[in-house]
């Protein structure tokens, strides 16, 4: 029996070519996308498979309630290992703090590096392999460091670096080990790690902030445990909520609590505030998911339309079935089985699609973070033929049900019309959800864009255009300096450590003299024509002048910091002098006014400028207007006499626009479902509007012949097909602008908000295609000559 | 073997009750020949497919070899139906999408008959109608009179008592036509009972009994 039904529906699929063809492509398109979050899934749920642990090690985490509602935080106290560790339930306790970054220097080379902090106990709970050095002692003493292999790789070569010393910002390290890069993704991700007792010395030395239970630092701290025993979580929990009772988190209005999260929910479980390594945010708020349906469901949507839009022609053979015995339970099967393998064609379209995306897909989704994407897996494969099942549900029990419905009597003596009322609505209904939310991805792509647009756009309070930007490498800066401010068409040369407007920061913790007040700023090294260059007025004060080259004892800051900073009591002796982090005390020579260092900040962040050759990374040649292009190559020239390196020169502008990847990554995502959607609806309204025309022909004929012209025909026919366009719009415009209005609003960014001009863009795109669709069709068929027409019948 | 008793057969449209079948008794014993005759819009094809058990009487009582079919439900008429009654159209009514064989083969399908007592029945069937060579054609690479052939073949294959025959010499030439003639004749001498709707004088006189219709009335 089986094999009748597949037999006729493959030839069903052979002989309805337009039929299939579009449902084909439809579902190929909607199932593709399910696929991606299949694959995006297995890429997600293999994270610290490698961890020998993973099942018993938990992450604490806080749950932070203030007026404005919840908010889950990744990060903890230190200080709850010092209850935990009398804790008889759990086996290990390791404590990590994320904030070892900066840049490595070892003799005149410097690499930039991102770590943690981790105690003696992180290897015992984590599983990493090491090349060199004792895992047992390597992160024992303070100013010890252990290098990932990559790390050693880049700054060491092949020499082993064991008992070198690194020095730092938090000060000089002695390496103590080396470690394999694991065989798999891990939310954990470090070049290097410094160990924590490092922390608690520069703590000691009152060179870090030293208040303990202190929230409003946020401290990136993270604490993993070991809990063999299942039946032991709540035992943890339990103590771990009459630790928060006795807390203070010296913040008002806040109250904190803490829980456990398994290791296995760290990637893909809830999304947190403060996590560390990669999350597949997308996940965590279903958003993406619903996506996802949004773009099976109008392919399958198209199927049901279009096969009860053919119900016409199959009434004949449903009546047939049923009079030679066919049941309902028979001919629904039947039918399901038909769509069955009309969605495996569909999944084989699918997987050339994922297989053609998949790769930056996955990257558009995990930001941020190198991934080792793995291949669909066996099972990968096996939910896929589910998938394809489910899709046939999906698709098929509507039609499959109506068409079981049918008196067989009436389908024999074709009055069943595909116009029946319930059915033509249900069509006209599914074709108004597509277009609704095709108007959605309309809109939503069209905000993004503006606000990316905006973003490249926004005043940064410095001149961006015209000014060249290179990594000096290996180039001194007086000798760069030297050779580039002699040639002609260059205007002027300065330096900085890091590129200002882009996301390159860091930062550093400063305080008064005499005050405990401390204040997050971000630090940026400059040279002496560097504000000039860049336009920066200076408002109070001094600016730089060359003896002061190199001397860290002054600073200028601008006025964001000085406001801030200025609210802190201070004897007025101290009141221009302040000490950072790591211990250096500087004098404030002057203030200029704000410049967005970071982009596109709602508010500017309060900045530290040095005069510190030995930061500077980079270099910014602005040049005469004319002939940059022309220019930049002669600049290749004189750098190739400087240097073996490349020449890795880009405007400023383009360093910018690299800063808002993550919009340009979400119009991608948008923009790739946006243009499936579209697709998906155009091809269902093409198949609707094929076969209802085609049951007009002959009442086209006969009007033509009593002399109505082409473009009444045409509008005759179309109008239907418009006005559902119409009401499409007229539900997607509110709802997709209420959507994605507070989605923007909420970002860190600056939000410009949607214009009408987005509106009727993103409208005239929608009837453009939609219209173009139906013009193609109704003309066709207003321009057959009537007599062919008439004689079809 | 079938009874109708005061057999009634309305539409209701806006209120108005529209008849079709008015007070229709009949006796048809098994191995019987019938032919209904009468001008178009009688009737006639609504009485076949009401002992067809495709379609429900309005009113009365229909017993099928003694069981009260007007009691039953759908999935019993459908059982009932499928294991008795053969249909032939005039308009053959084959599935365009399945060969010769693959229609034969389908009412067999419905009836879970196993797929080697099928291969032995259609087989069966192919030679007794003389169509082996057709078995793998298309009913559209076929001429009316074959596909009739093919429906008839189709309509005996579960072996059913009745066979109902709307018009089946409607579409076909006069030879063509006496071919399908002689073809149900033949089953009707080897016991099958048969029903047939025809305008054909000729045709009726294959029967052993003719029925009037006229304005859902049975004339005597
Ligand atoms: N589903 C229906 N609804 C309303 N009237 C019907 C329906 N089916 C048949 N009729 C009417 O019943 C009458 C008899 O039809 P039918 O049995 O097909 O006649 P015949 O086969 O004798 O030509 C016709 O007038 C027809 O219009
Ligand atoms: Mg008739």
């Amino acid at each position: 029996m089986l094999k009748n039904y597949f037999k006729t529906g493959l030839r069903n699929i052979s002989k309805h070519k337009l039929f299939s063809f579009l449902n084909i492509i439809g579902l190929s398109i909607g199932m593709s996308v399910t696929l991606l979050i299949i694959v995006v899934l297995e890429n997600a749920s293999n994270f610290d498979d490698f961890q020998k642990n993973k099942e018993s090690i938990y992450r604490v985490y806080t749950e932070e309630t203030n007026p404005d509602g919840k908010m889950s935080w990744a990060i903890t106290f230190p200080e709850l290992t010092n209850q935990l560790e009398l804790n008889e339930s759990i086996e290990k306790i390791t404590k990590i703090n994320s904030s070892f970054r900066g840049a490595l220097d070892y003799k005149a080379k410097e690499l930039n590096f991102n770590g943690y902090f981790a105690d003696s106990n992180f290897f015992n709970v984590f599983s990493y392999e090491f090349i060199s050095g004792n895992p047992k002692t390597a992160l024992m003493d303070p100013y010890k460091i252990i290098l990932s292999e990559e790390t050693a790789h880049k700054i060491f070569g092949n020499k082993d670096p064991f008992g070198e010393t690194l020095n730092t910002k938090f000060g000089d390290f002695t390496v103590s080990g080396v470690i394999k890069e694991p065989d798999g993704n891990s939310h954990l991700s470090f070049g290097v790690l410094g160990s924590y007792s490092t922390l608690s010395t520069l703590r000691n030395k009152n060179l870090l902030n030293k208040e303990e239970w202190n929230w409003e630092a946020k401290n990136p701290e993270y604490i993993y445990l070991v809990i063999d025993n299942k039946n032991d979580i709540s035992i943890v929990r339990d103590q771990l909520s009459i630790i928060a009772k006795q807390i203070e988190p010296l913040v008002e209005d806040v109250t904190l609590s803490f829980d456990l999260q398994n290791m296995d929910d760290i990637v893909l479980g809830k999304q947190m505030a403060g996590s560390i390594g990669p999350t597949f945010a997308f996940l965590e708020s279903m958003i993406f998911l619903s996506l996802t349906l949004m773009i099976l469901l109008p392919a399958c949507f198209n199927y049901i339309n279009l096969s009860i839009a053919r119900s016409l022609g199959r009434g004949k053979e449903i009546g047939i079935r049923k009079i030679l015995g066919g049941n309902k339970k028979q001919l629904v099967l039947q039918f399901i089985i038909e769509t069955f393998i009309l969605s495996l064609f569909a999944l084989i379209g699918s997987m050339l699609i994922v297989y053609l995306i998949k790769d930056e897909f996955i990257t558009l989704l995990a930001s941020g973070s190198r991934l080792q994407i793995i291949d669909i897996s066996f099972t990968g494969y096996l939910l896929g033929i589910l998938l394809a099942l489910v899709t046939a549900l999906l698709a098929g029990i509507i039609p499959a049900v109506y068409f079981s419905k049918q008196n067989p009597l009436e389908s024999l003596a074709s009055k069943v019309k595909p116009g029946t009322f319930g059915a033509l609505s249900l069509r006209k209904g599914l074709v108004v959800i597509q277009f609704a939310l095709s108007i959605g991805f309309l809109i939503g792509i069209s905000a993004f864009v503006k606000q990316y647009s905006h973003a490249l756009n926004f005043e940064m309070g410095f001149p961006k255009e015209n000014i060249l930007v290179t990594h000096l490498a290996d180039v001194n800066f007086n000798i760069f300096n030297n050779e580039f401010q002699s040639q002609p068409g260059v205007k002027s040369v300065s330096f900085s450590s890091t590129i200002p407007g882009s996301w390159d920061n860091s930062t550093t913790v400063v305080r008064h003299l005499d005050s405990d007040d401390s204040l997050e700023v971000q630090e940026i090294s400059v040279d002496e024509k560097f504000l000039e260059e860049f336009d920066i007025n200076l408002i109070k004060g001094n600016g730089f002048n060359s003896e002061m080259s190199g001397n860290n004892g002054f600073a200028i800051v601008n006025q964001q910091f000085e406001k801030s900073f200025g609210r802190f009591n201070s004897n007025s002796d101290n009141k221009n002098y302040f000490i950072t982090e790591s211990g250096r005390t500087a004098k404030i020579i002057g203030v200029v006014e704000d410049f967005n260092k970071t982009p596109l900040q709602k508010e500017s962040k309060p900045i530290l400028i040095w005069f510190n050759p030995d930061k500077y990374r980079y270099a910014f040649v602005t040049l005469e207007s004319d002939n940059v292009y022309d220019l930049r190559n002669k600049l290749k020239k004189v750098w190739a006499g400087l240097s073996s390196m490349n020449f890795e020169a880009k405007f400023l502008e383009h360093y910018l626009e690299e800063a808002y990847n993550s919009f340009e990554n979400a119009i991608k995502v948008l923009g790739l479902q946006g243009v499936f959607v579209m697709v998906i609806s155009c091809l269902g309204l093409l198949g609707m509007v094929v076969f209802s025309t085609n049951n007009r022909i002959k009442e086209i004929g006969i009007r033509k012949v009593l002399g109505a012209s082409e473009g009444k025909l045409i509008w005759l026919l179309s109008k239907s097909f418009l006005s559902l366009l119409l009401i499409s719009t007229a539900i997607g415009v509110p709802i997709s602008y209420f959507i994605f209005d507070r989605m923007l609003s909420r970002m860190r960014y600056e939000y410009v908000g949607i214009g009408l001009f987005e509106i009727l863009a993103s409208v005239s795109i929608l009837f453009i295609a939609g219209g173009s669709v139906i013009l193609w069709q109704t003309k066709k068929i207003a321009s057959i000559n009537p007599v062919e027409n008439l004689r079809s019948e | 073997m079938i009874s109708l008793q005061n057999i009634e057969k309305y539409y209701t449209n806006k209120f108005v009750k529209t008849y079709v079948l008015r007070n229709i008794n009949l006796e048809i014993e098994e191995g019987e020949f019938i032919s209904i005759m009468g001008p178009s819009g009688a009737g006639k094809s609504t009485l076949l497919y009401l002992l067809g058990m495709l379609d429900k009487p309005s009113d009365g009582e229909y017993y099928f070899l003694d069981e009260p079919v007007h009691k039953f439900n759908d999935r019993k008429l459908s059982e009932l139906h499928k294991s008795y009654i053969g249909f032939v159209f005039q308009q053959y009514h084959l599935i365009e999408e399945l060969t010769v064989y693959e229609n034969l083969e389908t009412p067999l399908i419905y009836q879970k008959m196993n797929s080697k007592e099928r291969k032995a029945r259609v087989g069966d069937i192919l030679d007794r109608f003389n169509i082996v060579g057709k078995k793998d054609l298309f009913p559209n690479q076929l001429s009316g009179g074959q596909q009739q052939l093919v429906g008839v073949a189709r309509a005996v294959i579960s072996e059913p008592k009745l066979i109902l025959a709307d018009e089946p010499t409607g579409n076909l030439h006069t030879d063509q036509g006496e071919e399908i003639m002689k073809l149900l004749k033949n089953l009707n001498e080897k016991g099958t009972t048969v029903i047939q709707v025809t305008h054909s004088k000729v045709n009726a006189a294959y029967g052993n009994r003719i029925v009037n219709l006229k304005d859902g009335w049975i004339e005597r």
